[in-house]
């Protein structure tokens, strides 16, 4: 549990633009709403996410993500199967220096999953609250 | 172009929408301190006509090369603010848009942390396009051969349609004629023709055009290259041969595997296949007063070919020959242009429909077929097993992809999708095409299909081409990834791992590494994943409009809070 209870964490959402992307502009659609420290990077498919980009993403928020499309449903077949190697990539790297793993995940939906989009997000953000700040960031 | 970077930031408030939620003006005061930034205006609706001549205008007066537009970023305003780009001579991949509307505005109320948001997106946009490259339009010279592979009714149809478009095409076949499956059918639903009848005229109308080259022999040995500069080596009596081709078709169909023992049969003249049936009616065997069983069932459900047929042919026995017609089926499935006519003009006629489970046993005793059966829905009224006697029974035979389809579809590096038939790339979309363009598939080779739908299929993949390579040279934009020869080592883990086969390995001076060789992507066969990009482990791939560089500076451009 974090000690501070007013921590906002700040969240990089890395969107495939075939689901993820689409996703949120559906949630704006419906008039939800989810944290404001939530940003989101359009990729052209989860398969484009490195592990460059989810290191970066946590020198300067406290968790970061992927959204992929459906599992067996990747407008490019294997897209989603890869980027889910990015992220077990990058939780041994995150391990090896002790930085907690769930900062990093991998989520599936369709561009139609507006409600899902929101439900991601916010127990995203409640779980890296939960974790309290990324000791990795680097503050200058 | 580099140094000399000058930034036009465009505000749009969408009518209010957006400066309900944020103040644009503390973001602008922000934005106009940034380097290379030179320009800042706020309009009411960006989008509207009279604004892109404005736009257009102030890029030119003020000498702007990269564009950042802040409102809604949905593709269909993206592609207006594209062409006002190319209007006022800009690459239109030198814009960048930011979301204002649907990641924030939309979704948060009014406060400090949605402003500070709003000029964080901002800043990440105005960081990208400082990073912009232009992409060019390149000429591609195309071969407009079409390779058909497969002499059944699909491939025939295929050929006839391609050569009505101006293709010179190339059709092969394994076996010493044409004709395929079809040949070996005596009638066909929904066809007003006798089905040797229609493959006499389709063989003759391919073999007597001069633009469609027929091989028979001859399969396909090793593929190399992409869409519109395919080589293909053939095999015909263990000789190589090679051509070039633009796009190739697979035609492969089905087969069929007789296998009585599944029904707890033996082989025996009384035990026939549907294709046997088939044979038999049009070789004018006579059925008249016999009594035919015919089942449907027992894993045979996955493809409606056999129920239909199983119709078809019931109904034809029963009317042309009088025959005593029981039909035991599983399930019947006859979804499709008048079938369902056809099942109830069947009952119509005389022919008995049984449904069963699993409770169905058949036995062959002194040359007559006994089913034992239990009827499902009058189990509970009366009891008991009943037989029916025949003199015959039919049972459908395993559809199955032709021989060698796994080994056609490594050389075609096409997956097998369900009961290894070809794996379309699409079912909503478009059936016939596959993960690699061009290569598409038509007729029983996707899964066993009906003449009817054959000539539909070989139209449109016959447009598709035809679409594709209008020219002999056609013009693409040239978004496809862009190798670093000096990084890459040849490792071939890109050329594994794009889900589309687009990747080849080049060899030349031009390509400045210990190998003279690197890895090229195919503009027309690309489809802009990037999954090579980031797969390559020296990191010498970059998908325009996606590089590392555009993204990273956008992260790079965050506030870091504790
Ligand atoms: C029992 C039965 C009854 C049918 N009844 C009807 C009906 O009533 N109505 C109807 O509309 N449809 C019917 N059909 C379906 C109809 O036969 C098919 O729609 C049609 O034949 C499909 O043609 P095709 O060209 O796709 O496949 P095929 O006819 O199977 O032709 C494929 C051709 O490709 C060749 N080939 C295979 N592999 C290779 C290779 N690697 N290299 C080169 N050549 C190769 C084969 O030798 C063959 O000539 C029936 C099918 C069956 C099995
Ligand atoms: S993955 Fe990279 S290094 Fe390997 S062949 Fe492809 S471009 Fe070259
Ligand atoms: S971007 Fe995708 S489709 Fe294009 S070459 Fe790379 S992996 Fe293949």
């Amino acid at each position: 549990m974090s000690a501070d209870a007013n921590f906002q964490p700040k969240i990089v959402v890395f969107a495939c633009e075939n689901s993820g992307w689409l996703a949120a502009e559906h949630a704006a659609s419906l008039g939800l709403s989810y944290p404001e420290r939530v940003e989101l990077i359009k990729l052209p498919c989860s398969g484009k996410i490195d592990v460059i980009y989810f290191m970066k993403a946590l020198e300067k928020s406290d968790g970061t993500m992927i959204m992929a499309c459906q599992q067996e449903n990747c407008k490019f077949l294997k897209g989603n199967v890869r980027a889910a190697q990015r992220v077990r990539q990058t939780q041994n790297l995150l391990k090896e220096i002790g930085i907690e793993e769930d900062r990093v995940g991998i989520f599936y939906l369709a561009a139609n999953m507006g409600h899902k989009f929101v439900e991601i997000v916010q127990n995203f953000y409640d779980k890296m609250r939960e974790l309290g700040p990324n000791p990795g960031k680097v503050i200058k | 172009m580099e140094n000399n970077t000058r930034i036009g930031v465009f505000f749009c408030n969408c009518n209010g929408k957006i400066t309900e939620k944020v103040d644009f003006e503390p973001i602008a005061s922000e934005v106009k301190k940034l380097p290379k930034v030179e320009y800042v205006r706020e309009s009411q609706n960006l989008c509207a006509h009279l604004e892109g001549e404005l736009i257009c205008k102030e890029i030119t007066k003020n000498q702007l090369n990269r564009i950042v537009v802040v409102g809604c970023a949905s593709a269909k305003e993206e592609g207006f603010f594209k062409e006002v780009l190319n209007k006022a001579g800009l690459n239109s991949h030198l814009l960048s848009m930011v979301n204002l509307r649907e990641e924030c505005c939309a979704v948060h109320e009014k406060s400090a942390k949605s402003a500070a948001k709003a000029l964080e997106l901002t800043k990440m946009g105005i960081a990208r396009a400082n990073n912009l490259e232009e992409v060019s339009f390149g000429e591609i010279p195309v071969n407009r051969t079409v390779l058909v592979i497969g002499g059944g009714l699909a491939g025939l149809e295929t050929a006839l349609e391609t050569a009505a478009r101006g293709f010179k095409v190339i059709l092969i076949e394994k076996e010493d004629k044409l004709g395929g499956r079809l040949a070996r059918v005596n009638s066909i639903i929904g066809v007003d023709h006798n089905p040797a009848d229609l493959l006499e005229e389709k063989v003759k109308a391919v073999t007597s055009n001069p633009t469609i080259d027929v091989r028979t022999n001859t399969k396909l040995g090793d593929l190399d290259g992409n869409i519109g500069g395919f080589t293909a080596w053939f095999v015909k009596d263990g000789v190589e041969t090679s051509v070039e081709v633009g796009a190739i078709v697979a035609a492969t169909g089905v087969q069929t595997i007789f296998c009585p023992v599944k029904y707890g049969l033996g082989i025996a003249d009384n035990v026939i296949g549907q294709m046997k049936l088939e044979r038999l009616l049009a070789d004018g065997k006579d059925f008249t007063h016999k009594r035919i069983s015919i089942v449907i069932g027992k894993g045979t459900e996955a493809f409606n070919l056999p129920f239909v047929i199983a119709v078809k042919n019931a109904l034809l026995l029963r009317k042309k020959f009088n025959a005593t017609v029981n039909v035991f089926y599983t399930n019947i499935k006859v979804g499709g242009d008048n079938w369902e006519k056809m099942y109830t003009d069947a009952r119509g006629a005389g022919v008995n429909f049984f449904k069963f489970e699993d409770n169905i046993e058949i036995v062959a005793n002194n040359g007559e077929i006994i089913v034992n059966y239990e009827d499902p829905f009058l189990k509970g009224k009366m009891p008991g097993v009943f037989k029916v006697i025949a003199d015959y029974i039919v049972i459908p035979e395993e559809l199955v992809p032709a021989e060698g389809t796994d080994e056609l579809a490594k050389i075609l590096r096409l997956e097998l999708g369900p009961a290894s038939f070809f794996s379309v790339d699409n079912a909503h979309i478009l059936p016939e095409m596959t993960s690699r363009d061009g290569i598409y598939l038509v007729g029983s080779c996707q899964s066993p299909c009906f003449a009817n739908e054959v000539e539909i299929s070989a139209k449109t993949v016959a447009e598709e081409i035809f679409q594709k390579l209008d020219a002999d040279q056609v013009s693409t934009e040239l978004t496809q990834p862009y190798v670093d020869a000096t990084k890459c080592v040849v490792c071939l883990t890109c050329y594994r791992c794009c889900p589309h086969g687009a990747i080849t390995i080049e060899h030349g001076e031009q390509f400045k590494n210990l190998y003279f060789s690197a890895a090229q992507m195919n503009p027309l066969a690309c489809r802009r994943c990037g999954i090579c990009a980031s797969e390559c482990p020296g990191k010498a791939i970059q998908l325009p409009d996606y590089t590392d560089d555009q993204i990273l500076v956008q992260l790079e451009a965050m506030e870091v809070l504790p």
